[in-house]
């Protein structure tokens, strides 16, 4: 009886300790003006751009906003999250969609997007503090596992791994250190060395995950239904091996069953052996980002008839 | 169901329940059934692997008791034939194919067998070790076969310990089963306290730990000397919290039961010597080889150089059951060596310190002792960790000449990280020396037990990595 009492007031102190700092961390986490749990926040609730640019680290190091928006009159946002996949942007997607319809929607596609990882769906806990805020993100946290529901009942779990990114995203020093222009981040000089670009070993099996190819379909199916110009991207990298089979053919696939335009980079003698416009064999560095950015502008320029203004 | 796991909480906290509600006559039946289940969840149709083994041990373990002479000694050999081949069939049929198939090509022939492909069932070499501590336990007439079929099974198959120890004795385990455990306040609270101390070094330490190294590790050619020292240290804690903390919550489980099961570490990271150290590290499988293994081949009562080679022999089997791999065997051999250098060297440190009347300076030595059996510990987890040989001396060469700048990452990686190195550090040197004499979970204060078990809890919400998935040492 002793033992059932005292166990019972450890939960009720861990209880009110879990809702107070939660109560915290929630406050600091939505006043930070800095850091990609920033970007996140801003891309879901507050940004209107008529371009939004989707992608992991090669999305945010690749596209160059204020290009987007000099060349074709429209105001561009950068979505992209480092080490972030289909699965989140998806669920961005859709609580964009709730707010606004944006005119075009760009997704930088990686050749293993579709492939299982061994972590999992790791990364989709970056969408963790928006669970009990935004319904359309629900579906992608509970693919992390069958307890995530449990696991969020604590007010301090969505925050896991964020206290240091919560702190210097609330810095002023955060806001200056991160030179972040829109989204983009720009990456300096060339790190190109003797590395694997996409760090497959040959002989490895290649084992499709559907929720990424459902995730991915239903990304496009948005986007078009939202009456939008759907853009699937593979932006350049460095290399001259091509490790992952599937994904490509897959995304094309799917892509063309939308009428959406696929670019695909991947082989494009233009930037493939041009080691200067790369910072490592994965990420154009600055040079890079801003050639490739003019390309696709040049590619999204020929779509229009020559005799529609872009900005209408 | 890993101990980490919602599924596991859910899980423990029906069967202690119902444990403790129940009759005696029917705990153990009960719990058979829980660790049946438990050990089901992770490939169900290997509990007949469990069933096999035990049926033979349970039987030979009878017939032993009365047969006599070389009787004795075919049942012994039956068991240990039935037990190590069904490691051998499991575990190593892929590594004797391979290297078979290597020779085989050395001398010209072709290298076209094929491998198998059998998943390895999960605590193999750890419930094959506890069942044949109790075989060979009988035969030396130090343990009485148990006759109870049910409490047999449950000494081999009890949950806590069943896929990655403590390898128990049976003259330890087997008497507990035999009495009433009623609940005891102490022993619950004691229990859960390791319970949480346990999760706490695996999802806060060991698992964080675990992003840094799987990321160096994973891409030897990527990463420099520098990134590379600093990624073997932190797999030096993340192997010990792994293990230590899974030990833990093993341990912490059966406490609540009222099973008392042996220590498995005792800080190994202070320890000032290499002998020093493997009285510390995994104490129930080195006490197992020494007491099964290395004393069968005569221990140190034999001419020196055959002392020397049993040292070696019993280091070099150990490394081999760690995995099938030559990497497990290089790491096994290296701290053979190391322990053969230790006798050898003893006497000219002892002269050194006496010569040089070094023990005025006691805490210097002890630390200096300390810190190079960290560092020499750490060489051998080059080979533990490294995916093959090749990587392994790829990653020394760049150690032996570190350069270039440190792989940072995610920051939060390496903060977290080195926190949880601090944090811990602190603990067990308090708990080595006693320079704190306040007791956190074991205050008098209730509030201040309170408040440790909350920061410990917020703690593993706040930093613990929860998609890790299972403790390193389930693989062997």
């Amino acid at each position: 009886m002793q033992f059932m009492f005292k166990l019972i007031l450890v939960f009720i102190l861990l209880y009110i300790t879990d809702k107070g700092l939660g109560s915290i961390l929630r406050y600091y986490y939505f006043t930070q003006e800095s850091g990609a749990d920033y970007r996140t926040t801003y891309a879901l609730e507050k940004t209107v751009a008529d371009i939004i640019i989707f992608g992991s680290s090669r999305a945010i190091h690749h596209y160059m906003p204020q290009i987007f928006e000099s060349e074709l009159y429209l105001s561009c946002y950068n979505a992209g999250r480092d080490d972030n996949f289909i699965l989140y942007h998806t669920a961005i997607l859709s609580g964009i969609l709730k707010r606004y319809k944006p005119r075009i929607i760009i997704l930088d596609l990686n050749p293993d997007d579709f492939i299982r990882q061994p972590r999992g769906y790791y990364y989709v806990r970056s969408l963790l503090p928006y669970y009990k805020t935004h319904d359309e993100v629900r579906p992608t946290i509970e693919l992390i596992g069958r307890f995530e529901k449990i696991k969020l009942l604590s007010d301090i779990y969505p925050f896991n791994s964020k206290v240091l990114t919560i702190v210097t995203g609330n810095m002023k020093f955060g806001k200056k250190r991160h030179d972040d222009s829109n989204g983009y981040v720009p990456l300096y000089g060339s790190n190109i060395g003797n590395e694997d670009s996409f760090h497959k070993k040959t002989d490895d099996v290649e084992h499709i995950d559907a929720n990424k190819i459902n995730a991915y379909e239903l990304f496009i199916s948005k986007g078009v239904s939202c009456g939008a110009r759907v853009y699937v991207i593979v932006s350049p990298y460095y290399g001259s091996t091509y490790p992952y089979r599937l994904t490509i053919p897959m995304a094309k696939m799917i892509a063309s069953k939308y009428n959406v335009r696929f670019l695909d980079y991947s082989e494009n003698r233009d930037f493939r052996n041009h080691s200067n416009y790369y910072y490592d064999s994965r990420h154009l560095n600055c040079e890079g980002s801003e050639l490739f950015s003019l390309d696709v502008v040049k590619r999204l320029k020929n779509d229009f008839h020559p005799t529609m203004n872009f900005g209408d | 169901m890993v101990f980490n796991s919602i599924a596991f909480a859910i899980y423990f906290v029906v069967v202690i329940s119902l444990y403790f509600a129940m009759p005696f006559r029917y705990r153990h039946v009960f719990l058979l059934a829980a660790s049946c289940y438990f050990y089901m969840a992770f490939i169900p149709i290997y509990i007949l692997i469990l069933v096999f083994t035990i049926t033979v041990d349970y039987f030979v373990g009878i017939c032993l008791e009365s047969a006599e002479g070389n009787k004795r000694k075919l049942l012994l050999m039956a068991s240990i034939f039935a037990n190590v081949g069904v490691l051998a069939v499991f575990k190593y049929q892929n590594f004797i194919i391979s290297n078979t198939s290597s020779l085989v090509h050395l001398f010209g022939g072709d290298r076209n067998l094929s491998l198998l492909s059998i998943v390895l069932p999960i605590g193999l070499s750890f419930h094959t070790f506890q069942a044949l501590s109790y075989i060979i336990e009988v035969y030396r007439g130090h343990q009485k076969a148990e006759r109870n079929f049910i409490l047999y099974a449950l000494y081999v198959m009890f949950f806590p310990q069943l896929v990655a120890g403590p390898i128990e004795r049976p003259q330890n385990l087997l008497p507990q089963f035999h009495l009433k455990h009623d609940f005891r306040y102490s022993e619950a609270v004691d229990g859960l306290r390791l319970i949480l101390w346990g999760l706490f070094k695996k999802v806060v330490i060991a698992d964080r730990l675990a992003l840094y190294v799987d990321a160096v590790y994973g891409n030897p050619n990527i990463h420099n000397g520098t990134t590379f020292i600093v990624a073997t240290i932190f797999f030096a804690f993340q192997i010990y919290c792994d293990f230590s903390g899974y030990s833990d919550i093993a341990i912490g489980s059966a406490k609540i039961m009222g099973i008392r099961l042996m220590d498995n570490f005792r800080r190994p990271y202070l320890s000032k010597s290499i002998a020093e150290f493997w009285r510390r590290w995994h104490i129930s499988l080195s006490s197992w080889f020494r007491d099964y293994l290395y004393i069968s081949l005569g221990g140190n009562r034999v001419p020196i150089p055959r002392w020397y080679l049993n040292l070696l022999i019993v280091f070099l089997v150990s490394g081999l059951w760690h995995g099938a791999k030559w990497t497990f065997v290089i790491w096994g051999g290296l701290n053979g060596i190391y322990l053969v250098m230790g006798i050898l060297t003893r006497d000219l440190r002892e002269n050194i310190v006496k010569t040089f009347r070094l023990t005025r300076f006691s805490v210097l030595l002890n630390v200096c002792g300390t810190a190079f059996t960290f560092a020499i510990v750490c060489f051998t987890w080059v080979f533990f960790r490294a995916d093959n040989v090749s990587d392994a001396f790829l990653i020394i060469k760049k150690m032996a000449f570190p350069s270039g700048a440190l792989f940072v990452g995610q920051l939060s990686i390496l903060a977290y990280s080195i926190f949880g190195i601090l944090f811990l550090m602190l603990i067990e040197l308090n708990q080595e020396y006693s320079f704190i004499k306040i007791s956190i979970f074991g205050n008098r204060r209730w509030y201040v037990r309170q408040l440790a078990y909350n920061a410990m809890a917020v703690l593993i919400l706040l930093v613990g990595v929860f998609d890790s998935g299972q403790f390193i040492y389930f693989q062997f």
